[in-house]
């Protein structure tokens, strides 16, 4: 049983905590990439609020279309809270829509308008052109938390899922009513930073497989020199980083993507980890072996010269 | 010949018959036993869920170890303590806890062999509304041959609808039962249902 011991004059782990929200909070108007904003969340704003009205559409026949307005304001103005879904395996479109949203918002949702009133639309080398099954669906996800009262956040997750295709998806191809949480939505590592590179037109430089850790000899030092081009994003596996079960995980495969934050090691012999999913910030600390365990891919991008 | 298969499909009887009868056993008596905890649990961890908003696991066999989730609006904090460490409760200070009834919290989650409570959000007529969501860890819930299982419970502020099998539905389409964590709950009452999960959260 839990006793409450006398109050001791400890260094707190809560300061080192605090500290590097502080840093977050400081850092995050200062990413490298900046100057490359191709627009902001006013000019994103002032182009949803032009809308006055917008119909029903007949591509997405159960995506509300207020409500769809509704979540592209809040993409725009809110970008971190962009949330994937609970037991969906939508966590690698989640990832890199920060990309967007980020250096583009304008970009994403005259993208996202497009696509609602014409089915279609293009974004960097990518036509879309969802499928039926997809555009039925849209509107319809539910029990996943926020992503419920999302129809925009359905449709852009649906739609990545029906076009991008890897290896892990070569055996559910055709959509079908509850695929966002098997393999159909699934993303491997090349999937991943094809997505990044065919999207958004980046320069992506992956370092990583699937099974394969990548070998290096000093993870926060690795990121933090190449965070100094641009975001990091982190292909893990969460079941040790997230545990869902008591057991040991004998064979450990990735499963989730996240973007990464921050970085840093603390004076504890432990490192913070600052990184980004499930439409939140998260600060967590862990042992180098775990990382070094859990980390199997490690991506990040540069703008290509205009 | 003939009689070593006969011996093997003896055997493989027995392992299929005992792996499969502890469930129904435990959820059976569980919740009776333990209905007072439980509900003291449900009551403490809202109070301090409405000054601060966290989740906790107890991580351990022996539920010595801690991991506290804080959430504020913008970050979530995870940490991992140990009970008998002061960093525990210089940390809940520091979040202006109420250590006290943190404290009997954890007591009450570690009498009741809960391993993990939250508050899950869910959506009805596009308004938020939260769950109170409880795992128990039990060794009556292990057993040969199979992967450990959770006995989680879900406690709602409403009462809710069921089926004629007991099973939890969704309060805006009645003819659809409604999923938590893609599982299927089973009624212990009108607002408290049940599932066996492979997954504490």
């Amino acid at each position: 049983m839990l006793s409450i011991y006398p109050y001791r004059k400890t260094i707190p782990l809560y300061i080192l905590f605090q500290f590097l929200s502080f840093y977050l909070h400081a850092s995050a108007g200062q990413l490298p990439s900046d100057s490359n904003r191709i627009s902001t969340q006013q000019q994103a704003l002032a182009f949803l609020d032009s809308i006055d009205h917008l119909d029903s559409s007949k591509y997405w026949p159960n995506a509300d279309p207020d409500l769809f307005l509704q979540n592209l304001k809040t993409f725009a103005t809110e970008p971190l809270k962009f949330y994937e879904g609970k037991g969906t395996n939508f966590c690698a479109y989640s990832a890199l829509t920060y990309v967007p949203l980020n250096y583009d918002p304008l970009g994403f949702s005259r993208f996202m308008v497009t696509l609602y009133q014409k089915g279609r639309a293009k974004m960097g080398r990518v036509m879309f052109k969802p499928s039926a099954a997809v555009r039925k669906e849209a509107g319809l996800l539910k029990y996943k938390g926020a992503l419920d009262i999302s129809p925009a956040g359905q449709i852009w997750f649906l739609s990545l899922a029906d076009h991008f295709k890897g290896y892990l998806n070569f055996f559910n191809r055709r959509f079908q009513p509850g695929d966002e949480n098997t393999l159909w939505a699934s993303t491997n590592y090349a999937k991943f930073n094809r997505m990044l590179r065919k999207l958004f037109l980046l320069k992506v430089h992956g370092h990583g497989a699937d099974l394969i850790r990548p070998w290096i000899k000093d993870i926060p030092a690795y990121i933090n020199r190449r965070a100094t081009k641009g975001p990091i994003f982190m292909y893990l596996n969460n079941r040790l980083l997230y545990k869902k079960r008591h057991v040991a995980t004998r064979f450990g495969i990735p499963t989730h993507y996240v973007l990464l934050l921050g970085i840093t090691k603390v004076d504890n012999d432990k490192i913070n980890i600052i990184y980004w999913d499930y439409g939140k910030k998260t600060l967590q600390q862990v042992e180098p072996r775990l990382l070094k365990k859990i980390i199997f891919g490690i991506t990040g991008f540069s703008f290509r010269k205009k | 010949m003939k009689r070593f298969v006969y011996y093997i499909i003896f055997l493989g009887s027995i392992c299929f018959v005992s792996s499969c009868s502890y469930s129904k056993k435990f959820t059976e008596n569980y919740y009776r036993e333990n209905e007072a905890t439980i509900q003291s649990i449900k009551t403490r961890f809202k109070q301090l869920y409405d000054e601060r908003p966290f989740a906790l696991e107890l991580k351990d066999k022996a539920l010595n170890s801690l991991g506290l989730e804080i959430h504020t609006d913008s970050i979530r904090y995870i940490y991992t303590f140990r009970t008998d460490e002061p960093y525990f409760i210089d940390t809940l200070e520091k979040y202006q806890f109420d250590v006290k009834a943190m404290s009997e919290l954890i007591n009450d989650m570690q009498k009741a062999h809960c391993t993990w409570i939250t508050n899950l959000d869910y959506y009805e007529q596009r308004q938020k509304k939260y769950l109170v969501f409880i795992s128990v860890r039990d060794k009556k819930l292990t057993a040969f041959l199979k992967p450990e299982k959770y006995f989680t419970l879900v406690i709602f502020d409403q009462p809710q609808p069921y089926d004629e099998k007991q099973r939890l539905l969704d309060n805006e389409d009645r003819k659809k039962n409604r999923l938590i964590n893609g599982v299927i709950f089973r009624k212990i009452n009108d607002r408290v249902s049940y599932a066996l999960t492979g997954k504490y959260r």
